[in-house]
């Protein structure tokens, strides 16, 4: 171990601030100007910090106060409205009251303009009485009594606010007879711009004439206002991008419907377990909302969309989900009300009274919810008026991915943490507590992880995509992350690659393996990431790792990133045949610019390892690193040994036995330089492979790369400009994970059977990558050759025939064991048996 | 603050009682105050935003169910109106010398609120949290659901990146 020097010290001196330091760093203190000095410093802004609090108390109490008075407020408002009906249900009343205002209001009403009508009765009716016409009006619709609801709209003896009321439920239950009534006090207002009783009449009249497709365009106001918004939007590239608001929460969008669901259905064929194409499901559900089955007038051949937005406010309460259908040129649509919305059937004939808002914007219907009349109407304003589209939100390249990719799936995490945060939050710490006090619930340390990975994601990403693209032989998926601005997530994507070189190490890696993996150094993305996982150390182990260690653990996540070169690859490979000893082959190669550097590093590792007993010990592991130099020497390359003995405290557990099945009591690595390569394999004979890859080192490098992983890099996008890129092979793991669980005695089914020997053939593997776009934004790629799926399923095939088959076995000789076991005791025991008493007789005679 | 009063305080708003409230208030300022001047980076904003995020709470806080996690469930609420306030002022966090008022003013520590503003904003939280409620590592890892060892960690880092902030600056 090295001896610590000064910047070892004023590593440690920032945890000791304002209490007593370590016997050792006082020591060094005491000897030493330079870290005197600093921890002095260090003090100094301790009591700055404190003084700088102190003077903003000023400011805590200010908010306290303005909550205080503000809660007051509303205290008093709500006492006066005790007097009638106590608070709670004055509450729902008032609520509702002021959808129904908004309601009638849509189109032509703002705020103020409702602020206004408010005070058109004020002092003329007592807050009493006021609650009691409300709930009469209330009781009115839920009976539906039309004429009752008229005859309020008649009576003098009501207030405005109840007339307004009245007329909005008269609204709702669409009665044309309330017309005239309505009339009456509409004429009152006739100067109005904001009559809301002609709102009223609006909305009646929509609900009247309300069609499907088949009825005709008529000229409205708002047909004119579309107009203008088609010729606005046309000059855009993707008009659906350019109707879809800024702060879009999340957004589903399929591009060419027939095509893109078509290309899912064709790479589904033959691996779906579901008979029933995709495109047929899709469909059916489509015809389920616009109640067509013809799908008349609807282009399935345009762009589809569903996503979510939060209007006229932030809270869950102001989400709308809308649909966005494409629509054929020349298709007629429902006649509109002044607002540009229609109400139309949607459930068809199996269930007619299923309605829909609708409103057509471009060449698109955008469909919702019935009860979100008066967002809706707002969401299409906010759309006329151009305030920002999604478009603008994504930036050009993400747009282009939008409009291109087959299907691509949004969401906004800042806007949705919004809208959702104080119900999730709510949620999740209810979760937190809940486990917490479970008894067999999952440590508190793996929980403060899990929580901690996700207060990550909420607080530093800014939206997240996934686009899909099927295709016959294979589906690519590829997600995007864009991380909010100034946070260590941006600092980790801030830096593309771009330097036109790719992975010269890919060569090493080799066929038939389970995991391949190539990674090129970009220094602010190893160095953010080095960090955030030792944060997120620090949540996992709490108590039971020093603060010295974490700082030790930084130094040489640094050291390693500072002294490594461009390229490293990692090849991870299950050996079956490994009988009693570690039966994983994993080689590990990376350019390494400072060879002394890097050495130094690798062996602070180990010693920190291994001073952390107490920590494995706490998860069940005795684990201990040793390394030995000059074991061995091939071709003038002197070859080290890193030796690991790996063993559960405990063998008996299920987690015992897994450990001393993989690791056999211990491993061994062989280590070696050579020519600015860093070598590490480990395997059943590492002694050779470590030859083998000296040997191919000395030669210049592999000439080319394995088949296995150059066929799979073929379906990634540009896998030469990848930060990383790698091959999976889920039947490989399969098989492994069977063969562990068979050398652990693992018993997989209720009927005790073993895990059946399968070795089904592969030559396919998932292929993915990962590059940093730059300013904030990552994307991470996934290739799932057809034919990949098609083995896996015949694994599963395999493994449940087999299964099937044991079972038969177990039962067919259970049977047997059970049947000689009942012939044993007719022939020794059972005096009674027929047979016996005859043959008794036979012999008397 | 004391989890057993927390937790009646907490049940009595579940039955309409304001005054309750008041109390969470009083006792959650300082935190959720610091949560916001720490992100948004102006004082008086800060005020606006922490007041808020109270009144949010109170309307939302049928959603809670579990009293004893009030702390970091305001926090969470707090943090979320800043990023709001921060994308809708389509900036990022400065300005922590812009106040409203000239008393108490931060113009008082030029050298740290400028060194504050250069702190990277996960540490300015934790150290302004710190520094605004007691002292006290517990408090703060109830309010950010941690523990307190990832706390005295992070308070850690921040102490230091802080110094060399300020001798970068010349404060050597």
């Amino acid at each position: 171990m090295m001896s610590k020097n000064c910047n070892d010290f004023k590593e440690q001196m920032a945890g000791f601030v304002q209490g007593d330091l370590p016997a050792e760093i006082a020591e060094h203190i005491e000897t030493c100007q330079s870290c005197r000095s600093y921890f002095e410093k260090l003090r100094e802004d301790d009591k700055e910090l404190t003084d700088f609090a102190e003077s903003m108390q000023g400011a805590v109490e200010r908010v306290a106060d303005g909550v205080i008075s503000s809660l007051d407020n509303q205290l008093s408002e709500e006492s006066v409205n005790t007097i009638t009906k106590g608070a709670v249900t004055m509450k729902t009343l008032l609520r509702k009251i002021a959808v129904a205002a908004v309601i009638l209001l849509i189109g032509t009403v703002t705020i103020a303009v409702l602020h206004n009508t408010v005070f058109k009765d004020s002092g003329a009716v007592k807050v009493a009485e006021h609650g009691e016409q409300l709930e009469e009006i209330e009781k009115l619709f839920a009976a539906g009594d039309v004429k009752g609801l008229i005859g309020i709209l008649e009576n003098d003896r009501y207030s405005y606010k109840a007339k307004l009321a009245a007329a909005n439920y008269l609204a709702q239950l669409g009665d044309d007879s309330a017309i005239a009534a309505l009339e009456q006090l509409s004429s009152a207002e006739a100067d109005s711009t904001d009559n809301p009783f002609a709102a009223a009449i609006a909305v009646i009249s929509a609900v009247g004439t309300t069609t499907t497709s088949a009825e005709p365009v008529t000229e409205s106001a708002a047909d004119t206002q579309e107009t203008v918004v088609v010729a606005e939007i046309e000059t855009k590239s993707d008009q659906l991008l350019g109707l879809l608001p800024g702060d879009t929460l999340f957004c589903l969008r399929v591009n060419n419907f027939d095509v893109a669901i078509g290309g899912l259905d064709q790479y589904l064929t033959g691996v779906s377990p579901i008979p029933i194409g995709l495109s047929m499901l899709a469909r059916i559900q489509l015809a389920g909302l616009v109640g067509d089955p013809a799908l008349t007038g609807i282009n399935t051949q345009g762009n589809f969309a569903v996503f979510g937005a939060a209007v006229d406010g932030n809270s869950m309460a102001d989400m709308l989900i809308v649909w966005a259908l494409p629509v054929s040129p020349d298709a007629n649509f429902a006649t509109a009300d002044a607002n540009g919305v229609s109400i139309v059937q949607s459930g068809g004939a199996a269930k007619p009274d299923k309605k829909m808002l609708a409103t057509r914007l471009g060449e698109f219907v955008f469909m919702t919810s019935p009860n979100g009349y008066d967002k809706f109407v707002s969401l299409r304003k906010s759309i006329l008026e151009n305030t920002g589209s999604l478009a603008g939100t994504l930036g050009d390249d993400e747009a282009n991915t939008a409009s291109t990719e087959p299907i691509w799936a949004y969401a906004n995490i800042q806007h949705c943490s919004g809208v959702f945060g104080p119900v999730a939050t709510a949620q999740l710490e209810q979760m937190k507590a809940q486990l917490k006090k479970m008894k067999d619930g999952p440590p508190a340390a793996i929980m403060n992880f899990y929580f901690g990975v996700l207060d990550i994601v909420m607080e530093e990403e800014e939206f997240f995509t996934i686009s899909i693209r099927p295709q016959a032989n294979v589906c690519n998926i590829t997600a995007s992350t864009q991380a909010m601005p100034d946070t260590p997530m941006a600092k980790m994507f801030s830096t593309a690659l771009g330097d036109g070189t790719s992975n010269k190490l890919l060569g090493y890696l080799d066929d038939e393996a389970i995991f391949n993996v190539g990674g090129r150094k970009n220094v602010a993305f190893w160095e953010e990431y080095a960090m955030s996982q030792f944060d997120m150390m620090s949540l996992f182990v709490d108590s039971n790792i020093s603060e010295e260690a974490v700082t030790k653990m930084e130094q040489i996540a640094t050291e390693l990133v500072a002294s490594a070169g461009d390229s490293g690859i990692v090849s991870f490979k299950f050996d079956s045949d490994a009988e009693g000893m570690f039966p994983f082959s994993i080689k590990y190669a990376f350019e390494v610019e400072d060879q002394q550097k890097w050495n130094i590093a690798i062996e602070d590792a180990i010693d920190l390892w291994n001073s952390g007993a107490e920590f494995f010990s706490n998860i069940g592991v005795e684990g201990k690193y040793e390394i030995e130099h000059n074991v061995d020497s091939y071709r003038d390359v002197s070859i080290d040994a890193i030796k690991c003995s790996m063993k559960a405290t405990d063998p008996n557990t299920e987690f015992g036995k897994m450990m001393d099945a993989m690791y056999k009591g211990g491993v061994d690595y062989k280590v070696a330089a050579v020519d600015g390569l860093w070598l590490s394999i480990l395997d059943s004979n590492s002694g050779s492979a470590m030859y083998d890859a000296i040997d191919q080192v000395k030669s210049g490098g592999p000439s080319e790369i394995a088949p296995e992983f150059a066929t799979a890099m073929r379906f990634i996008t540009e896998p030469n400009s990848a930060d990383f890129v790698g091959t999976v092979n889920i039947v490989r793991y399969l098989n492994m994970a069977g063969a562990m669980a068979r050398s652990m005695g693992a018993q997989v089914s209720p009927n005790g059977v073993m895990m059946p020997e399968i070795d089904v053939p592969t030559n396919s593997n998932l292929a993915f990558a990962g590059r940093v776009i730059g300013d904030g934004k990552m994307s991470y790629e996934i290739a799932l050759p057809k034919e990949h799926l098609l083995e896996i399923k015949a694994l599963q095939e395999m493994m449940t025939q087999k299964m099937m088959e044991a079972q038969q076995q177990a039962a067919v000789e259970a049977e047997a064991a059970a049947a000689a076991a009942e012939a044993n005791s007719v022939d020794v025991n059972d005096v009674n048996d027929p047979c016996s008493v005859v043959v008794e007789a036979d012999a008397n005679e | 603050m004391d989890t057993n009063l927390q937790e009646n305080l907490v049940a009595d708003i579940c039955k309409v009682d304001k005054s309750a409230y008041t109390m969470l208030v009083k006792a959650s300022a300082s935190r959720v105050f610091a949560i916001c001047f720490a992100t948004v980076g102006n004082r008086a904003d800060a005020e606006d935003i922490a007041q808020q995020a109270f009144l949010k709470g109170y309307s939302e806080i049928g959603h809670l169910r579990d009293s004893q996690q009030f702390e970091p469930w305001i926090a969470r609420i707090a943090k979320n109106l800043c990023i709001d306030f921060l994308r809708r002022e389509n900036r990022k966090t400065n300005g922590l010398y812009e106040v409203a008022d000239g008393s108490n003013s931060p113009k008082e520590y030029p050298e740290l609120t400028a060194a504050l503003e250069k702190l990277p904003q996960q540490y300015r939280v934790i150290l302004l949290l710190y520094y605004f409620d007691g002292q006290s590592t517990e408090s703060i890892a109830q309010t950010l659901g941690t523990s307190r060892r990832a706390v005295h960690t992070r308070i850690s880092r921040a102490r230091k990146q802080l110094r060399q902030i300020l001798e970068a600056m010349g404060d050597v």
